[in-house]
């Protein structure tokens, strides 16, 4: 479906209004109901224990990490950690 | 591979990986000796009336388990899973060279995102590839993964400017300095080394920095280096270079760099990543758009926007109406596809 049908559908004449409405329906459904779903690697480096999220991310939906809880290289979901390591990270990155 | 044992936490804006570590308690270990001073071996000691201590092994010693930053690096180590919102259409063939490009890392040149690339031997020339206003699909970065807007036309050094927003500490430096042939890049002059010794020492926090080198005289020159951390602070000294070979491989080999004196040379900072760059991207904007949606989902979005309608008009019985239709569509659309009865399943 076109933007051009929702706008007739939904009774809209600008073309501003009903995209910027468009583009937070859709964002609504990728947290809601995770409409649509995308996987992305990031390689661990030594020592960083920082790592930013996909730009485009809307909601995290599971992490993984290679070899977590067996040695054949798969991808297993790990753990979220209630509380920070006592350990802090030496370099802050 | 080695078994291994992660967790993860959020904070702020990014999430922090973890890894399991066991470790000792290691109890206090005592050197053997004799209650008499005097006698160093266990006979002579209790033959003059000593008690002769052993050494102790840490016998009471434990092994406990602490989380700390990853041990080692992994390739492809982390996998994410989110759900998007689809405001744009790839429409790439992802045929190399003609609507997919290969990167090599990113950084700044202050204000905005770069992304930098380079041939096998010689600059990558992408005047004629990106224009500006184009819309372009990164793949394969973590952080920059999705969807970007081209600030300015490709540049004839490798050199791709985004609109999107980075500031980098270092970003860019512009030097006058000497390539010799024992891979250094040494500044000519006081106030160039000063510029050096900035940059370097704002590189120091990386564990492996990487450099762009534009605009020297000689093409083999230029391109993406890493560096040899901790040599000295005042010049540059580059270990491997890393070129994309002729049939689109990553290559790393040992740097190589041809004399030069006096060549005024533009350094970036660098975040070495295997990035995917897809053009032909069709987004948002005007009322052409096809949305990636179903029947039912498109049902759901007329209903949002006629709740943001009664919003706007301070109808809130109509906004509450139409977020709840909203909702009811959505969850009738995904529960179509469903079909049967939940099984339980352990977690392993």
């Amino acid at each position: 479906m076109t933007v051009e049908q929702i706008m007739e559908r939904a009774g809209i004449k600008q073309t501003g209004l009903a995209v910027s409405y468009i583009k937070e329906a859709l964002e609504e459904m990728a947290n809601q109901h995770e409409t649509h779903t995308q996987t992305e690697r990031i390689d661990i480096v030594s020592g960083k224990r920082f790592y930013h999220f996909p730009k485009h991310a809307s909601k995290i939906l599971d992490i993984r990490c290679k070899n977590h809880d067996n040695t054949d290289s798969e991808y297993r979901s790990i753990p979220r950690s209630v509380y920070e390591p006592v350990t802090e990270d030496s370099d802050g990155i | 591979m080695a078994f291994k044992r992660y967790a993860y936490f959020n904070k702020g804006n990014k999430f922090a990986i973890v890894e399991s570590e066991m470790s000792s308690t290691g109890g206090n270990t005592a050197v053997a000796h004799c209650t008499l001073g005097g006698y160093s071996t266990k006979d002579t000691c209790e033959a003059a009336g000593g008690q002769w201590i052993p050494s102790s092994t840490g016998s009471n010693s434990g092994a406990i388990e602490k989380y700390v930053s990853p041990r080692e690096s992994v390739s492809d180590g982390i996998e994410i899973e989110y759900s998007y919102a689809p405001t744009f259409n790839l429409q790439s063939a992802g045929q190399n060279e003609t609507d997919l490009h290969l990167f090599i890392g990113w950084g700044s040149d202050g204000t905005n995102l770069l992304l930098f690339t380079y041939a096998t031997s010689d600059v990558k020339d992408l005047s004629s590839l990106f224009a500006a206003d184009d819309w372009i699909y990164i793949k394969g970065s973590g952080r920059w993964s999705g969807l970007h807007q081209v600030k300015s036309a490709g540049s004839a050094t490798g050199i791709l400017t985004l609109k999107t927003r980075c500031n980098l500490k270092p970003s860019k430096i512009t030097v006058t300095s000497n390539f010799t042939d024992t891979l250094h890049i040494t500044a000519i002059n006081t106030p160039n080394r000063t510029i050096i010794n900035g940059f370097t020492d704002a590189q120091e926090y990386l564990s492996q920095p990487y450099i762009f080198v534009e605009n020297a005289v000689d093409a083999s020159n230029n391109g993406v280096f890493s560096v040899n951390k901790g040599v000295s602070n005042t010049d540059i000294k580059l270990t491997d270079k890393i070129t994309i070979s002729l049939v689109g491989d990553y290559t790393s080999t040992a740097a190589s760099i041809s004399n030069e004196s006096s060549d005024e040379i533009n350094i970036y900072n660098v975040f070495y990543e295997q990035m995917n760059v897809y053009e032909g991207i069709e987004v948002l904007q005007d009322e052409s758009f096809e949305l990636d949606l179903t029947e039912y989902q498109a049902q759901a979005v007329v209903y949002y926007l006629k709740a943001k309608l009664a919003e706007d008009m301070r109808d809130m019985e109509a906004r509450e109406y139409f977020i709840k239709l909203f909702n009811k569509q959505m969850e009738k659309g995904s529960s179509s596809k469903k079909r049967g009865p939940y099984i339980a399943q352990g977690i392993f």
